[in-house]
């Protein structure tokens, strides 16, 4: 079997100030593989997003090992090749664009990696129509709303060919419609183009549709494989500080109610176990 | 009255190529003790109505009059006005500027006039009403706390010159779900004995629904909506208007297509204890 994309064995980094140690990751193991569209739940401070820093070498293991595409994030001479591998899209969209005019923004990453101009221009023309935003290219990105701003700075990373795609609660600060937006260009990068994705959230409605989920709790994953694996067990969701889609928090309650419902993961599977149970 | 709006239009860049209506004869008032959600889609004027209420953009077409001040009158006294009503806007903070978060809280009240004692006994009021312990806290920096923690130091700034009507936009956005919770509850427990009357912009349908009496709705700078949560989820089509439905609401229209009739419930809650009764009463039937 082919070696998966991402591995991360026994990973285990603390950040430390004078008088301080916080745990970010601890003991942590895992592997993803090419092509996979991978979601990491956790509360605030779970380490989720100390993991993803730690795949583009921003941070350094204390322990244990990670490695890219075979790169491990140690080797300071591949630090560039690293970076270029794993992109990174962070949660608010106003702290990422770094130029006046949207294409030359998109450019950045390419050029500061050496790409040859006629290159660079077909690399943005691919990034911005792959984000459904050639139409504002000559613009300026403070106009934007929220979701438009973030698929551009999904854009400028595309820019850099990555194989993977993190994108560390890239949705937060966005309204329904700018989610939406930005899921809908994400799910289709992975579907069309096989872009690894990794996307890092909060809201476990956005886990329902992924290949895999890891749930992370104070550094650990304490969960992982598929949506409807890791989202039967309420104990470990609430020990997590998770919220549950409706349909099935609602579905755990008819349980414990003594009414046999199936796992439910949506408003309309609900309707139907609800239809088949009467 | 303890708010009341008349005919309210708002008009940005006006006479120029980037002139923008964004409010166009709004009509609403609110009693105190209310709890009003105001709801509407990205670029529906929220955020210009919610601006108006506290005196922050100029009132030119149309009356508005908050806690018996007239803002349509030739001078309001705005001091007055933003004592009364206090403000956190999106992602409050980032307003956080003081050394400390003693320093911090006590800004607002030493503002409007408070002495250093009894900025103090405020402040300390205050951060304890949002569920920290201010001796703790205090002479820490506020950039050192968790961003549950900023945020709530940052109502606290707020409650602390004691306004009677709190208005917050957005005031769960980008917290986690444990975060969200604590800061609905917190929200929740404040109306009921601290401030008179709360008024949330918010884009999640659900809390809405779990938390206001009151919705109104705007879109492209209209009220077009002024209604419970109940009677605007089950009968208004919402979705037109680039709303979602809270979720308890689309599975029980789910249900409904399907020939299964429940209460117009609105909560996770409410829905479960729906369905127990239901699918509960049919076996024993």
């Amino acid at each position: 079997m082919e070696n998966p994309l991402i591995s991360v064995k026994n990973a285990s980094f603390a950040y430390k100030s004078a008088d301080e140690t916080t745990v970010g990751v601890q003991d942590l193991s895992l592997e993803i593989d090419r092509g996979e569209f991978c979601v990491v739940l956790g509360h605030n401070g779970s380490g989720k997003s100390t993991f993803a820093k730690l795949l583009n070498g921003f941070l350094l293991p204390d322990e244990g090992e990670i490695t890219v595409d075979g790169i491990n994030t140690r080797d300071e001479k591949r630090t560039y090749d690293l970076r270029s591998k794993v992109g990174m899209v962070f949660q608010n969209p106003d702290n990422q664009m770094v130029a006046s005019i949207i294409e030359d923004d998109v450019a950045f990453g390419p050029e500061n990696l050496g790409v040859p101009r006629e290159e660079i221009v077909k690399r943005v023309d691919d990034a911005l129509a792959a984000v459904g935003m050639t139409e504002y290219r000559t613009r300026t990105p403070h106009k934007l709303s929220g979701g438009q701003k973030q698929r551009v700075a999904i854009a400028a990373v595309l820019a850099m060919r990555p194989d993977v795609l993190i994108l560390d609660e890239s949705t937060a600060m966005l309204d329904p419609e700018g989610r939406k937006e930005v899921l809908g260009v994400v799910r289709e990068l992975n579907e069309k183009d096989g872009v690894t994705v990794i996307l890092i959230t909060h809201y476990m409605d956005e886990a329902i549709d992924a290949d895999k989920v890891f749930i992370f709790d104070r550094g650990r994953s304490v969960a992982s494989g598929t949506p409807r694996e890791v989202f039967g067990d309420e104990e470990v969701l609430r020990a997590a500080k998770l919220e549950p889609p409706i349909a099935t928090a609602v579905g755990f309650a008819l349980n414990r109610a003594g009414i046999e419902t199936p796992l439910c993961l949506t408003d309309e599977e609900l309707c139907e176990a609800i239809c088949k149970s009467k | 009255m303890q708010i009341e709006v008349k005919d309210l239009s708002c008009v940005y860049s006006e006479k120029t190529p980037f002139e923008k209506r964004a409010l166009t004869d709004v009509s609403f008032s609110v009693e105190a003790g209310q709890s009003v959600g105001i709801v509407g889609c990205t670029g529906s004027g929220k955020s210009t109505l919610i601006q108006h209420l506290n005196g922050l953009i100029k009132l030119k077409t149309g009356k508005v009059s908050v806690l018996d001040i007239d803002l349509s009158a030739k001078k309001p006294d705005l001091r007055a006005l933003r004592k009364g009503v206090g403000m956190l806007f999106q992602y409050p903070e980032y307003q956080l500027f003081a050394d400390t978060v003693a320093a911090d809280v006590k800004f607002g009240p030493q503002n409007f006039g408070m002495t250093k004692e009894e900025a103090e006994d405020a402040a300390r009021e205050a951060v304890a009403l949002v569920g920290l312990d201010y001796d703790e806290i205090k002479d820490r920096s506020p950039l050192d706390l968790s961003g549950g923690q900023k945020r709530r130091v940052a109502i606290a700034g707020v409650l602390a010159y004691r306004p009677k009507i709190l208005i917050l936009d957005e005031p769960t956005a980008g917290l986690d779900p444990a975060g969200k919770k604590e800061m609905l509850h917190l929200i929740n427990s404040l109306k009921n004995r601290f401030v008179e009357t709360v008024i949330t912009v918010s884009h999640n349908m659900d809390e809405i629904a779990e938390f206001c009496r009151r919705v109104l709705v705007l879109g492209g700078g209209k009220l077009l909506y002024d209604t419970t949560p109940e009677e605007l989820f089950y009968t208004c089509d919402v979705e037109k208007l680039g709303l979602t439905l809270p979720h308890a609401v689309r599975i029980v229209k789910g249900l409904e297509e399907r020939g299964i009739s429940l209460p117009r419930v609105l909560t996770e809650e409410a829905l479960s204890k729906a369905l127990v009764d239901y699918l509960g009463g049919k076996d024993h039937a």
